[in-house]
């Protein structure tokens, strides 16, 4: 049986030779059991062919199919995200501008923190101390330490002063500028109380740096204590009114 | 098998050189060709009103002509495959529509004769033409399933216009003459199964 359909098989898928061919075809007119197998092989290349469609379309099928799935699945969580979207987007400006709020807010109270106050007027009314006509030369010695920024030196040099019996309110007003430059809060609102407690001076700025000194060391209380200091220089008119109506409105 | 005289859109080229390949990856080449354009079956329902099952059918007709024309090197490069591939796919589509609309689509489902009949004689074209419709394909094809996988894939290769050699490099055989004395075996055994139910 092989060997008969090796013949048929070598005329279909070879090349033959017309004598060949013509052996062939005489065959199959002469022969019905040979034309029954040939026909066999052509049958059976026939339904091959088409179970052949068959299953490539049935694997196409699958495929497609798979391809629709991942389209789906993909489709859906598009359509997640887009819903997600809009609401993202608000959430992501709304976050952006709770941040620039926050941020200026902060920078405004920041700014406007008793402490920043204070060390903005330090830094630019009280960054030298000016010239005093009575002053003395030890005291003049204290102004120009204080102005090179030596502001160690410019204390020993006023205290050493007040030691020496100096009742001036000008060196006590040093000693307690200087006192806040070194951050010694304390020291200097014990000076500007004695400043304040002076009597008969025309413009007395006692009550003035001592408010300064309560905000610029930003204690609790200090806040209150400052307000109710700067009330008390607007109210009596006293040294530093405008500064004083200026700070109350930012605080 | 392969057209070397064709010039390639070079898109098609690596697509072109692995439909043409030889033995492995033949197949998966195949499913590839069939995926990349399977956006045809949607541009179908909407264009020719069709089902998605009907889109699907013209364009896995489609794909299997294009295949079949690119095994035979009847594809001349003068588009890209793919271009190629949707006028195919719309002639077919067209054909669906013209069935559906003139009720003939039945008619259409008849079987072809098989191609190597075209290589006899008239006279004895028309006696195997006639033992063949005679065949009972039903039972013919019951029995090529139960031939068992091998035998049934080694048949089936052969009929997709396999050479043996490129058999033998697809199922890991170790010559194209084993390919052959196997295939005609398992061929022989159909015979027999057919014969004697």
């Amino acid at each position: 049986m092989s060997e008969t359909y090796e013949y048929i098989d070598h005329h279909f898928k070879e090349n033959i030779s017309p004598e060949e061919a013509m052996e062939f075809e005489r065959k199959i007119t002469s022969d019905p059991a040979f034309a029954e197998e040939v026909a066999f092989y052509c049958a059976t290349q026939q339904v091959a062919q088409e179970e052949l469609v068959a299953d490539k379309k049935k694997r196409f099928l699958e495929l497609y199919r798979e391809q629709q799935q991942r389209e789906n699945a993909h489709a859906e969580v598009y359509g997640k995200l887009r819903t997600l979207r809009p609401v993202g987007k608000w959430i992501r400006i709304a976050a952006a501008a709770a941040v620039i709020a926050g941020l200026v807010l902060g920078l405004m109270m920041w700014n406007n923190s008793p402490a920043q106050i204070a060390n903005g007027y330090l830094n630019e009314k009280l960054a030298s101390l000016g010239a005093n006509m009575g002053a003395t030369t030890e005291t003049e010695t204290g102004r120009s330490l204080y102005n090179e920024k030596k502001y160690e030196a410019a204390l020993l040099q006023f205290e050493k002063i007040i030691m020496e019996g100096d009742s001036g309110i000008d060196v006590r007003k040093y000693a307690g500028i200087t006192c806040l430059k070194l951050e010694k809060y304390d020291s200097a609102i014990s000076y500007f109380k004695l400043v304040e407690n002076y009597k008969g001076v025309y413009s007395n700025p006692g009550k003035f740096y001592h408010a300064l000194s309560l905000m610029k060391r930003n204690k609790p209380g200090d806040k209150n204590d400052a307000k109710l200091l700067l009330r008390g220089i607007v109210d009596g008119g006293l040294y530093g009114k405008d500064k004083a109506i200026e700070w109350l409105n930012k605080m | 098998m392969t057209n070397s005289k064709i010039v390639l859109k070079p898109v098609d080229q690596a697509m072109f050189d692995n439909l043409n390949g030889e033995g492995k990856g033949k197949r998966k080449s195949e499913e590839l060709f069939f995926t990349s354009y399977s956006y045809f079956i949607k541009e179908g329902m909407h264009k020719y009103a069709l089902s998605e099952d009907e889109a699907f059918d013209a364009y896995s007709d489609s794909v299997l002509a294009a295949l079949d024309k690119l095994n035979k090197g009847l594809f001349e490069g003068r588009s890209t495959l793919k271009t190629w591939l949707f006028q195919i796919f719309q002639n077919k589509c067209v054909d669906l529509v013209r069935k559906k609309t003139t009720n003939k689509y039945s008619i259409h489902h008849t079987t072809s004769i098989t191609e190597m009949l075209f290589q006899l004689s008239d006279a004895s074209k028309s006696i195997i033409q006639q033992l063949v419709e005679r065949a009972d394909r039903i039972l013919l094809k019951q029995r090529l399933n139960e031939l068992g996988a091998k035998c049934r894939e080694l048949l089936m290769l052969s009929a997709d216009g396999y050479s043996d050699r490129e058999i033998a490099s697809e199922l890991d055989y170790k010559s194209p003459d084993v390919v052959k004395t196997s295939r005609l075996r398992c061929l022989a055994r159909l015979r027999q199964l057919y014969k004697n139910p």
